[in-house]
Order: C-alpha cells, then structure tokens, then sequence
C-alpha cells in the first residue's frame, strides 16, 4: 500500500492521540470560579471531619470544665452606691506628716 | 492539510469552547508530530502540544488573519520547540545549518513530499528526515505535516524567505534522492 510521507507520519504516531485527547480536554475545561476552589479545598474529607469533630468535642469539655470550676467560687457580690458611702464613712482619716 | 473555516477562528474569537475543541482536535496529531520530529523527544512532544495550546487561548488576538490560523499554531509550536531545545543545553543544534542550495532556479521534479510511497520507503525517509540538519528538518516538517507554504514557513520560524527555501530546496532533494534510489 501506498501512502503520502504525511499520512506515514500521523499514521506512526497514532499511539499519542488517546493522551493528546485528553490534554486537549485538560486544557480546556472551564476554569473553576474562586468558590469552586475554595470548595474543592475544603471538602469534608475525612480528615478534616475528624479534625472538625475533635475540635469540637475539645470546646465542649473546655466549657464544661470552666462551668464546673466557676461554680465552686462563690460569686464577688456587687457593692450599691450606699455600701460604698457607708464604707467610706466609716474609715479614719490617714495620719498627718508630722514633720511638717 | 487546509486551513480551517474562517468561521471556526472567528467563533474561537468569541471564546467558543466547541470552536477551540475542534480547532485543537485537528491540529493536535500534526502538532504533535512536528514538535516530536523536531525535538526527537516524546515527552517534550506532548509537554509543547499542551504550551501550544495554552498560549494559542491566551494570545488569539495576536493572530491578525484568520486565515493562517494553521500556520500560527505552528510558529507557537516551533517556538515551544526552540525552548525545549535552549533548556536542555542543545541550543548549538539550533544553528547547524548544513549546505544551503546555491542554485534554485530549474525544475527540480516532483515534490517528494506529495510522492506515494510503501511502508518501507517511508521508514527509510523518516530515518533521512531524522538526519537532517535541525533547520532543514524543520522546515520539511512544517511543509509536509502542516502543508505550509515557504511564505508561512518563513513567517513561523522567524527566518528570510531565501533561507527557507534554501532549506526545503536541501531538504526535498535529500528525500527525492531517497526515494528514486529505493526499490518501488
């Protein structure tokens, strides 16, 4: 069979056309927006679910833990306006310089 | 290999992804044996299809005619080619010329690059091919895998038109020579 130089040549390559389609494709399938991308980053992969839940069970035992320590103190009670004039009524006035 | 429709480029122009996915599924193979015959190196082959591609989407608006879109898909190749070749330290072979015709002028015979040849014929021609001097190669390349004329050869290697033709003139020579001395 006779064939021109051109068509020996494509025909001797051939084996590329599965990787070149798919290249082609590559290149151009649309670009993902930046919400894509940040989607794709973030996918709730496993790891980044156990990393979720862990964090998670951390803060609920953090305040659960705070909750159970807060609770032992007795509360500071507040001081009205009248505790503090009262207070300060009753207090002697600080010592003069004698050398003066 | 003719050029595609005006109407394909001009889609293309309009960022038509279809357009673009026709304009490269024809061309890919050529491209591919180009960049392959040209670097002799597989990898690099597909690596500079794919810069070809890409820079064909980003630079359209460099192409002033529609026409020659075929021929201005080459040149970016040609140039992927140039790159391969300065990045891994083989730039000298760049600028082997070999002999250049001295005398154009007479009817040299067919054009071998048009001759019907047998299987065997043509592996003995693409072992010549794979000999020749880097620009000549080039060129003959361009010419058979592209159907570029001498005026888009020039156009796409940043040559003068003489040198080109100078180029095929060797080239062409060397694979009629081939073919006259090989057994039909």
């Amino acid at each position: 069979m006779k064939k021109k130089l051109r068509e020996w040549m494509l025909e001797g390559n051939g084996d590329a056309l599965t990787r070149l389609d798919a290249l082609r494709a590559r290149v151009l399938s649309p670009r993902p927006s930046a919400a894509e991308v940040l989607r794709a980053v973030f996918r709730p992969a496993g790891a980044w679910v156990a990393l979720a839940l862990a964090w998670l069970a951390l803060a609920i035992t953090a305040h659960v833990v705070n909750r159970g320590t807060s609770g032992a103190h007795a509360p500071v009670p507040s001081l009205t306006d009248a505790d503090l004039t009262l207070l300060l009524s009753n207090e002697s006035p600080a010592p003069l310089d004698h050398h003066s | 290999m003719p050029e595609p429709s005006p109407t394909l480029v001009q889609a293309a122009r309009r960022h038509d992804n279809n357009a673009w996915n026709e304009l490269f599924r024809r061309y890919q193979l050529p491209l591919f044996c180009y960049a392959h015959g040209f670097t002799r190196d597989r990898a690099a082959a597909f690596d500079i299809v794919q810069e070809t591609f890409v820079r064909a989407l980003a630079h359209l608006e460099g192409l002033r005619d529609d026409a020659r879109f075929g021929s201005w898909l080459f040149g970016i190749a040609h140039q992927g080619c140039i790159r391969h070749f300065r990045k891994t330290r083989r730039r000298d072979e760049l600028f082997v010329e070999g002999p250049l015709a001295d005398d154009l002028a007479g009817d040299p015979g067919p054009d071998p690059c048009g001759a019907l040849v047998t299987a065997e014929q043509s592996e003995a021609l693409l072992v010549l091919v794979a000999t020749l001097p880097l620009p000549q190669r080039s060129a003959l390349l361009m010419h058979v895998l592209g159907d570029l004329s001498l005026e888009e050869i020039a156009e796409a290697a940043g040559a003068p038109l003489g040198t080109i033709k100078s180029r095929l003139h060797q080239a062409k020579q060397a694979l009629r020579r081939l073919i006259a001395e090989s057994p039909p």
